[in-house]
């Protein structure tokens, strides 16, 4: 019964592979290679390569306990098995993590891991839990919003971090946490919005796109404000790193932004993906791409605004 | 049957339902009516195990959950599935062999072809006939002629009738009057979490009018335009 759930996830996990424009069958070499790449990445830098890969781990966990998919499992399995799948599935999730961690001496950080596998499977889903999270985007919807509401435990945490950071006067942490909020928010707009949303647009593609760039720029603002006003309290002659930080991730906003119109109404597929994972680790690649993008969002849009 | 006994939930300090007492028997369609926000859905998260509550619900069986189908307002799917592993999986979850199911495929529903390319009363129809195949005792089917055709919502009400002459208890909660006139033996209305006794099929008409005079209109004033 639960080999049958997996036997579909796993189809359905090729499927979405496939869809990306990725081979199925280079699944399991390019997970390994993944792993690999991530061991040379700690290895490099230990300290921040090891919050970062814990973080994505992190919010992994969190989006499998998606309030309806696991409403759905709980209706569907009985107990046992609905605990049995869940902790299947993060286990599965994290046990690459975990080696990771074991094999570069984070013992601390493959426990919490495992702690956190067990515990995820108990976040309840009652109704509670699916009500509306506040958030300082209300009235300016759609990606910050949503994105916002699936990773504000990860957001949360990153602000305790730097709450850590701050008290232990460790600004290149609070400077860590920055760009991990801004990488995250570059995720919020991976997913195409609903063709009736835009087709609800009066705007025309210019004025469009800097809306949305200009929107976008002052909601990651809000997100990272919190952590540059502990920094001007705290470390205020070093400000400016805040500041340099702020302004290098504010560029990933019309980077993104410019990539989804220039592929919009469909997804962005792997090579757009590996475009944002180069750019991501050799920075100033953001700077040359931005307009080459650009240029294309706004032929895109002229066909379809 | 199921009885629920002094049934309450509550959000933090609101209160969903209020020591609800209620005897849903065998072998008769039960139907729930309410505003939105009333109550229905928890009450059924609720007998579906998917919410804690104070109470007592019992059934026939030992264990109500592994027998009963639930049909939500808003069914969910897994990403990427077919109709037919839609189908398969919730059959599976019960240990229930799938048997023909291009027979069984009363709405004539494409299941070869991802889910998500379906239409809404489509999923609606897909979600049905997934229940309808795991050969539950208890159904439970909130909203279920929400965006379904004519000719469906008619095959529908058949289906519920066969079950009822199959001796299964069955709740229904519609905001469609006509439709639930048609299939239940009683009705309740849930007002503010706390349940009426049933009204019988002689005065569905007196329910119908009762909660016509409760709809105010004038608020549309309130209405910019």
């Amino acid at each position: 019964m639960i080999r049958n759930y997996f036997k579909l996830q796993f189809r359905i996990i090729q499927r979405q592979v496939k869809d990306i424009g990725f081979p199925a069958f280079l699944i399991y070499p390019a997970i390994f290679v993944f792993y690999i790449v991530l061991y040379h990445f700690l290895q490099l830098y230990p300290t921040w390569a090891a919050y970062l890969v814990f973080l994505i781990n992190f919010q992994s966990l969190f989006n499998l306990s998606d309030f309806k998919r696991n409403d759905f499992l709980k209706a569907t399995y009985s107990h046992k098995d609905y605990s049995l799948i869940r902790i299947t599935e993060n286990v599965i999730l994290s046990v690459g993590t975990i080696i990771l961690f074991i094999l570069t001496s984070n013992a601390a950080l493959a426990c919490i891991i495992i702690a956190l596998s067990i515990l995820f499977v108990f976040i309840p889903t009652s109704g509670f839990w699916s009500r509306s999270i506040p958030t300082p985007f209300r009235k300016f919807p759609f990606e910050f919003i949503i994105g916002f509401r699936k990773t504000w435990l990860l957001i949360f945490l990153l602000y305790i971090l730097s709450a850590i950071a701050v008290v232990f006067k460790n600004q290149n942490l609070a400077l860590f946490c920055m760009f991990c909020i801004c990488v995250c928010s570059t995720f919020f707009y991976k997913m195409p919005e609903p063709f009736l949303i835009f087709w609800n647009q009066n705007r025309k593609p210019l004025h469009f796109l800097w809306y949305k760039i200009l929107r976008g720029i002052i909601q990651l603002s809000i997100l990272l404000l919190p952590i540059i006003l502990m920094q001007f309290i705290v470390f205020r002659e070093e400000i400016y790193k805040a500041v340099i930080v702020w302004a290098l991730g504010l560029l990933l906003i019309p980077f993104i932004i410019s990539l989804k119109y220039a592929a919009f109404p469909r997804k962005i597929n792997s090579s757009e993906g590996i475009v944002i994972a180069l750019c991501l680790t050799f920075y100033p690649l953001v700077l040359a791409i931005i307009p080459y993008y650009y240029f294309k969002a706004i032929n895109n849009l002229k066909n379809l605004l | 049957m199921i009885e629920l006994k002094n049934l309450s939930k509550s959000y933090g300090s609101k209160k969903v339902l209020k020591d609800i007492n209620v005897l849903f028997a065998s072998g008769k369609v039960h139907g729930i009516v309410g505003q939105n926000g009333a109550g229905k859905t928890t009450l059924f998260r609720c007998i579906a195990e998917l919410e804690d509550y104070d109470g007592k619900i019992i059934s026939n069986n030992d264990d109500l959950k592994k027998h009963l189908g639930l049909l939500t307002s808003e069914p969910y799917f897994l990403p990427k599935i077919t109709g037919e592993e839609h189908i398969y999986i919730l059959a599976d979850a019960r240990r229930v062999k799938v048997e023909n199911i291009i027979d069984q495929n009363i709405f004539k529903l494409p299941l070869k072809e991802y889910v998500s390319d379906y239409s809404t009363g489509m999923k609606k129809k897909l979600a049905i006939m997934a229940v309808l195949i795991q050969k539950n005792e208890y159904f439970i089917f909130d909203e279920p002629y929400n965006g379904i055709d004519l000719e469906s919502s008619i095959i529908l009400t058949a289906i519920i009738e066969k079950l009822k002459s199959l001796g299964k208890t069955i709740l229904i909660s519609s905001h469609i009057f006509s439709t639930l006139k048609e299939s239940c033996d009683q009705i309740f209305l849930l007002e503010d979490g706390v349940i009426s006794a049933p009204f019988n099929k002689e005065s569905f008409d007196q329910l119908e009018d009762e909660m016509k005079n409760k709809i105010l209109i004038k608020d549309i004033d309130k209405l910019i335009l």
